[in-house]
């Protein structure tokens, strides 16, 4: 027995054809418009035992059909977003009276319709030109449907909206692999804490380090929380541990600053000479975790857009970064090395020498233990230092800067050393 | 000229253009989709197959050529790829590959895609049927 309900003519109105939207091989999916330009789409489905061709009809709108074209839903969320949620299957045209049944997505044969990785694909579309001058949805704005306004409500919070892209392999539409969302959410989390902790602590990290009181509000504010995901994509809201904490008179920390900071950090890392003009503007910790994050999206080939919405003003921003973007960042950051030299004067002991290769430690009379190597000029002499004299010694320190490193890397090189009277 | 030369020349005349100005006579083994008992459809151009639309097809260039690939393996993946999208396609579109020589007597070849799809129009007294062979089951 059939399912749905039958009619004897069709609800719509001088329907024409426009085209044919998939695929060049066999017109699975045809555009019709009627009289007041609606799009009305018709998909085959099947062969029946009689040898009919099964289909069904049904209304869309103009922004669904361009969300399909630009791959923003799939080709099931096409048909399930059905307008009036009206499907109507027939037989083999539309002059087949006698075959029309009204039924609801539920009631299709869900072994006929497309499967949840099938989007639009252009290349074996017929006519896709056609049916996009022919309901000018070049020109056509599509809303931004994030949760992000609701959510914020909801959560009485600023809320973080990340979506990530791309080409299927590990991110799809409403899901994603577990490895990678769980290392790119912890690593934008400690990019976030980073770049909370330059405002709260400053650049040298010096600032109320000693404030049990201050750093306790900190720590309630630096972090992020995950809230939900979003259906048919792939993004997730995250919200800030808390949007604005007083930290005293003079410091108020607020999650829309730490954002714009954040912005502002992806903005000038895209290109070497702005980072070169930034790298003192923030801790080194905060290259280390962009670079780690920035790596990290690289590494799974992604894209993403970052959007923020601030609950107390509804003011949004947002900030889009490629591949190419992250690929970029990454090299920039990890390509700003600096050596800086200085001659030093130590007294103290050596407490380790090696004779064939000149690698020593020396422990100073302030208790700072260096290390490095001797100069070619004392060579000759190493066999004549012991471990109890105290020794004055020159050094040159070479220190490796790396952006992206916490630790600069120093090594002293003893060019004079002297008994010390 | 070519076996559906009328529909062609019809089409060439409304469009103000050729539907074959960049194919060539070639020398090549093509793959195409087909069904294993050789019914009749299997070397039919895709505007003598009925179908919802077919008003559009006979009005298209390549309503009237036959669809190919260059290698059995991109035949099977186009095939696969548009099963996803619509599941029972096979059954229009065929649920082998068959493998055939086809020479430049036998019509014009347009330029491979990226995909290794290309349209082949067939002269007159082509009998290019007799010419391919069922190798793959690509679906059952």
């Amino acid at each position: 027995m059939r399912k749905g309900i039958h009619i004897n003519q069709l609800p719509y109105n001088n329907l024409s054809i426009i085209g044919v939207l998939m695929s060049s091989y066999f017109p699975s999916t045809i555009v019709y418009s009627d009289d007041e330009n609606n799009p009305f789409i018709v998909e085959w489905l099947d062969v029946n035992d009689e040898d009919q061709d099964k289909y069904v009809i049904y209304k869309t709108s103009p922004e669904l059909l361009k969300k399909f074209i630009d791959k923003k839903i799939n080709h099931l969320e096409l048909i399930n977003n059905c307008i009036d949620g009206i499907l109507i299957e027939f037989l083999d045209n539309l002059e087949n009276y006698e075959s029309f049944y009204v039924l609801g997505f539920d009631f299709l044969d869900k072994n006929s319709l497309p499967k949840q990785n099938s989007f639009f694909d252009s290349s074996i579309s017929s006519d896709l030109d056609l049916i996009i001058n022919h309901f000018s949805l070049a020109d056509l704005e599509l809303e931004e449907d994030d949760d992000l306004e609701n959510l914020a409500l909801q959560y009485d919070s600023d809320i973080i909206r990340i979506h990530f892209e791309n080409s299927g392999q590990v991110v799809n539409h409403g899901s994603i692999d577990t490895t990678v969302l769980g290392n790119l959410l912890v690593c934008f989390n400690n990019l976030y804490q980073e770049v909370a902790r330059d405002r709260f602590n400053g650049v040298d990290r010096n600032r109320y380090r000693n404030s049990v009181k201050k750093k306790f509000i900190f720590n309630n504010f630096k972090n992020t929380k995950v809230l939900v995901s979003e259906a048919a994509s792939f993004a997730i809201y995250i919200k800030p541990q808390s949007s604005e904490v007083v930290i005293s008179n003079d410091l108020t920390l607020s999650s829309k600053d730490i954002i714009s900071d954040i912005f502002e950090l992806f903005e000038n890392s895209k290109n070497s000479s702005s980072l070169n003009e930034i790298k003192e503007s923030h801790n080194k910790s905060v290259f280390r975790e962009l670079n780690f994050f920035s790596e990290k999206v690289f590494e799974f080939g992604l894209s993403f857009d970052l959007k923020f919405f601030n609950h107390i003003n509804f003011n949004k921003s947002s900030k889009k970064i490629s591949l190419l973007d992250s690929e970029h960042i990454n090299r920039n950051i990890k390509e700003i090395v600096e050596t800086r030299q200085e001659t030093l004067v130590y007294i103290g002991h050596f407490c380790s020498l090696n004779i064939d290769t000149g690698y020593y430690t020396f422990l100073t009379n302030l208790n700072k233990k260096i290390k490095g190597y001797i100069s070619d000029f004392l060579f000759d002499d190493l066999n004549t230092f012991n471990f109890i004299t105290i020794y004055k010694i020159e050094v040159t320190k070479n220190s490796f800067y790396n952006l992206n490193k916490l630790k600069n890397r120093n090594l002293y090189t003893i060019e004079s050393c002297e008994i010390n009277n | 000229m070519f076996k559906y030369n009328n529909e062609i020349l019809g089409i060439q005349t409304r469009i103000s253009d050729s539907c074959t100005s960049n194919c060539y006579p070639k020398d090549l083994i093509a793959f195409r989709w087909v069904f294993p008992d050789n019914r009749p459809d299997n070397f039919l151009p895709r505007a003598l197959i009925n179908h919802n639309g077919q008003e559009l097809t006979k009005n298209r260039c390549n309503g009237w050529s036959l669809s190919m690939f260059d290698t059995e393996e991109n035949a099977i993946n186009e095939l696969n790829c548009v099963y996803t999208n619509r599941p029972n396609i096979f059954k229009k579109l065929g649920t082998h590959v068959a493998k055939g020589n086809i020479n430049p007597d036998d019509g014009l070849v347009s330029p491979i895609n990226a995909k290794g799809h290309f349209e082949f129009f067939e002269f007159e007294n082509s009998n290019i049927e007799v010419k391919f062979v069922t190798i793959t089951m690509v679906c059952e």
